[in-house]
């Protein structure tokens, strides 16, 4: 993997992994 | 706890205290086991490298703020100590799916930075919506809010859907890009 397609891909991972991360925080509210 | 496993307490749960109580004892032997001596092996190699003083006085030292802490800090430890629970997300009840796949993604990310921007998102927001209840005084405000949350609880599993949904097509929409 050349370095500018593994930083993309981590880039892209993280906006994945932040998007999730508010999702799964917020949710998380509800937790018994 | 004490007074949550009595035989009065055992039999109203239908079970026999003794059952109950020789399983408790075995447990939190072998749990005291477990902990012990998996924290000594990983202490070895400071141990070995440190003189029994020196150690000592770290004992010394841990007793005293713990007995200082004891004494006066509780609402600062206790609220660190639940954060850092919460934080981490799959320590107490899991709500969701979404807190295995967000860790996923963490260590997908394959960078301690990355992993650390996703984790520093997690903790917050499950940690901030207290600040809901900030002004919660009285008895009446508490209902208030359990209602509100209780009417919200659908809509946000629903919306819950919605996001993972987006966020998994979005990774789709990656893979095929990169």
């Amino acid at each position: 993997m050349s370095p500018g397609m593994g930083s993309a891909t981590v880039d892209a991972l993280v906006v994945v992994g932040v998007a999730l991360a508010v999702a799964a925080g917020l949710r998380s509210t509800w937790s018994p | 706890m004490l007074g949550s496993i009595t035989p009065l307490g055992e039999r109203g749960r239908g079970s026999r205290w003794w059952v109950t109580v020789t399983a408790y004892v075995l447990g939190s032997t072998l749990a005291g086991v477990a902990v012990g001596s998996g924290l000594g092996s990983l202490g070895s190699s400071f141990a070995s490298r440190t003189p029994v003083t020196a150690r000592l006085v770290v004992v010394a030292l841990a007793v005293i703020a713990g007995l200082l802490v004891d004494a006066g800090y509780r609402g600062w430890v206790w609220g660190f100590g639940y954060g850092v629970q919460l934080g981490a997300g799959v320590v107490t009840v899991v709500t969701t799916s979404t807190v295995y796949v967000t860790w996923l993604a963490a260590a997908l990310s394959g960078s301690a930075v990355a992993g650390a921007l996703i984790g520093t998102t997690f903790g917050f927001a499950r940690a901030i919506p207290v600040l809901s209840v900030a002004g919660v005084r009285r008895p009446d405000q508490l209902l208030h809010v359990d209602g509100v949350l209780i009417r919200w609880a659908a809509p946000a599993r629903r919306a819950t859907y919605g996001v993972g949904a987006v966020v998994a097509c979005l990774a789709l929409l990656g893979a095929a890009r990169w």
